[in-house]
């Protein structure tokens, strides 16, 4: 409601606003971490304000750390990107991590089935849990 | 099964596909109320048991059981501060494959929804979100009514996250409401001075309406167009954008873009005589039409402004009293004072 305002006392606002939150992040004595997830959903105006703004703000003060996961992520800009590390999360198709999955899942599979698993399934952390559940329901049919 | 499975895995060609197969094997496993109940809940964006009593009435003594059960699937994550969401991925495919499938069944879901967000002015993103689909001319009409609301108050993020959610339904609503989304943006983007962005919106909003052949969503962007242009200081392009607007307002018979056009063409007009014309054409459009609170604006706004540049004061005052009279009338009474602290001062000048 506080932004329900025309755009130059929005724009005033919003830097008031950003301006007490960062004082008031810089009262912590520990580290803060921010965690973002699905990035491409965010508004274009808070998208906007991520990418700039709130970035810039975190790359100045070490004590912040910010993680933004999605389809599309931030366009780095030159008050942050020599701060940053970028990460695809590309398909998970190695066996030792999918064993270890398993086992502390509790699912009793040999190294064989879970390999097969892989390939059907792709290595797509979504389709590889949602397989192995149907699949050690069904121990038999696999 | 698992050979039957394997064999359509294969086959197989899009993404889309093989996240269905997984999806409908996941399913195919479930107990048949809770497979009903998870087909269900990837309609909403977020679900919790009351919803999912909304959803499906019949299973209403068991939703809190069901509730329960969803929670424990793979597909499903926390939402938080509302509940539980089927992911992301797995919600689409579901959500594809019920619409090839039974529509009707689609839609009586959506309706269900629009009933359940009712109750709660909070949702309105959410109820606006269903009613395009269970019922497109009630629903666009709520769209429009909510976003002129957003557009005027500036509550931009509620607007961009209304547009972007809608963006979701393109597929099961009518082609020209793709380009309204496209034309709402262009708004939302000029509310806040940003006008190449506005213009990049509307190119593509007339575009998207051109092909569909919606004749007054063309009219009503070329309209935007012209006012971005005028805001520019590009008379003679927005005049260019106006003159086509208002031919295919004529054609179409829309009497009020017809006069707003009119009117715009008037605020560009260099020619006094001329632009008097134009604007009282299009009061007489306002009148005809019943349109009051335009006969006002247009004679306060409008009219007077350009006596006074004419230093006409006794018709400035004259403009300025048949408003009065005008939002009296109307019982709009906000616009009063200002209008006669106007009179006062020109009053003043003439003694």
């Amino acid at each position: 409601m506080v932004l329900d305002v025309s755009p130059e006392k929005r724009q005033y606002r919003l830097s008031q606003l950003q301006q007490v939150f960062f004082e008031d992040l810089d009262k912590f004595n520990r580290p803060i971490a921010f965690l973002f997830d699905t990035f491409e959903q965010a508004t274009p105006e808070l998208a906007q304000w991520i990418e700039g703004q709130f970035l810039s703000e975190v790359a100045l003060n070490p004590k912040l750390l910010a993680i933004v996961a999605g389809q599309n992520i931030p366009q780095s800009s030159i008050e942050w990107q020599n701060y940053h590390h970028c990460c695809r999360l590309d398909p998970i198709n190695e066996l030792e991590a999918w064993c270890l999955y398993c086992q502390e899942v509790g699912y009793p599979f040999t190294q064989e089935q879970i390999k097969m698993s892989i390939l059907i399934a792709e290595g797509l952390p979504i389709r590889m849990v949602q397989y192995l559940k149907i699949a050690a329901q069904s121990w038999q049919q696999l | 099964m698992n050979a039957e499975f394997l064999a359509r895995l294969t086959q197989a060609k899009t993404e889309a596909e093989k996240d269905w197969l997984l999806t409908e094997l996941s399913l195919s496993v479930l107990s048949p109320e809770l497979r009903v109940m998870a087909l269900a809940a990837a309609v909403p964006h977020w679900f919790d048991a009351d919803i999912l009593a909304a959803l499906q009435p019949e299973l209403a003594g068991q939703a809190e059981r069901l509730y329960k059960e969803l929670q424990e699937l793979s597909y499903v994550e926390v939402f938080p501060g509302r509940g539980y969401n089927i992911h992301e991925r797995t919600r689409k495919v579901m959500l594809q494959q019920l619409w090839e499938t039974d529509p009707e069944e689609f839609k009586r879901l959506t309706r269900r929804l629009v009933e359940y967000f009712a109750a709660d002015e909070t949702n309105r993103i959410e109820q606006i979100y269903h009613w395009v689909v269970a019922d497109f001319v009630e629903g666009s009409s709520q769209f429009t009514s909510y976003i002129t609301n957003l557009d005027h108050n500036y509550r931009r993020s509620e607007a961009e996250a209304l547009l972007a959610t809608l963006q979701e339904q393109i597929n099961r609503v009518p082609d020209s409401f793709a380009a309204d989304l496209v034309y709402w943006d262009g708004n939302i983007h000029y509310r806040f001075y940003e006008a190449t962005q506005a213009l990049e919106k509307y190119q593509t909003a007339l575009s998207l309406y051109q092909t569909v052949g919606a004749r007054l969503g063309e009219a009503n962007t070329l309209q935007a167009q012209g006012d971005v242009l005028q805001f520019l200081k590009q008379s003679q392009q927005a005049l260019e954008k106006y003159q086509t607007a208002l031919t295919i307002y004529q054609t179409v018979g829309d009497r009020l873009g017809e006069a707003n056009t009119l009117q715009a063409q008037g605020d560009l007009e260099t020619d006094p005589n001329l632009a008097i014309a134009k604007y009282q054409t299009a009061r007489q459009t306002y009148i005809e039409i019943g349109d009051q609170y335009s006969q006002a604006r247009i004679l306060a706004q409008s009219i007077a402004p350009y006596y006074r540049k004419l230093n006409q004061p006794q018709a400035v005052v004259a403009a300025l009293r048949q408003s009065i009279q005008i939002c009296k009338e109307m019982n709009y009474i906000d616009f009063i004072p200002q209008l006669e602290t106007e009179i006062e001062e020109i009053s003043g000048e003439i003694s």
